[in-house]
């Protein structure tokens, strides 16, 4: 049951909101015009979006580290989900739609019946 | 945008069984940094950088995290190049069966056992995936 659950897969959710304000950098550098190909990537977005996935990697490792089994971190990261959804009405101004609020419920009933085995 | 003029014009692909088996690539190439991630966190030691010593990881381990990053690198390349070509909706769709591979290296390679509960959780969110990302354009 849940009191079983190892507490350190909550980094994998911290490691996912960080991902989530990365992907807004991404999706930002990705929607827009560059010079080259080159500066599709060396940009100061694609390069901060990175950086902060790196460091919510490091907190992965720390995870797995902590007894954490890889089938837990990516269904754990993929509360990932609500985040983009709520930051990119923030940042993108994009609308929450019913799909969305209903798929987010999915996806946070989903986490907890997988803690749940 | 500042300076920068969006490309919301531009045509997105069709979606093929040659592209869902390159955007699965790397995909697979993605759940490949969990693996490395696991692996890297079961060599823990101390390293010794210029004379500095660091308590975390022996260098397998900084092996394996140097791997994740390369799985990373490599999935980036291809992400950012997927996301120009199809609709957002159909790359997270895709992504979302990085859950699926991870339970299999899981099971294969670290010996993890599934239980159904965790197939049921599993199934659930990658619903949950596909409806919020249904609309992504």
């Amino acid at each position: 049951m849940l009191n079983k659950v190892n507490p350190w897969i909550l980094l994998f959710a911290v490691s996912a909101t960080i991902a989530s304000f990365a992907q807004m950098l991404l999706k930002q550098s990705a929607t827009e015009e560059h010079a080259s190909v080159l500066k599709e990537y060396l940009n100061w977005k694609v390069i901060v979006g990175y950086a902060l996935m790196f460091a919510g990697m490091l907190l992965g490792v720390i995870g797995y580290g902590k007894g954490v089994e890889v089938k837990q971190g990516p269904v754990m990261e993929t509360i990932g989900n609500v985040w983009v959804v709520l930051l990119s009405r923030a940042f993108f101004g994009e609308p929450i739609t019913k799909k969305k609020v209903w798929g987010n419920v999915l996806i946070i009933l989903g986490i907890i019946i997988f803690n749940l085995a | 945008m500042g300076e920068s003029q969006v490309k919301d014009g531009r045509d997105k692909q069709k979606l093929t069984v040659l592209s869902v088996i390159l955007i699965q690539a790397a995909v697979i190439i993605y759940t490949g940094s969990s693996v490395c991630s696991k692996l890297a966190s079961s060599h823990p030691g101390t390293i010794s950088i210029f004379g500095a010593e660091l308590h975390w990881l022996n260098w397998v381990g900084v092996f394996w995290l140097f791997m994740e990053v390369v799985c990373l690198g490599l999935y980036a390349i291809f992400w950012q190049q997927i996301i120009k070509k199809f609709d957002l909706s159909i790359a997270y769709a895709n992504r979302a069966f990085a859950i699926f591979w991870t339970f299999l290296w899981g099971v294969l390679f670290f010996g993890e056992h599934v239980k159904l509960l965790n197939l049921v959780g599993v199934v659930i969110v990658f619903l949950g995936i596909l409806l919020v990302n249904q609309d992504a354009e």
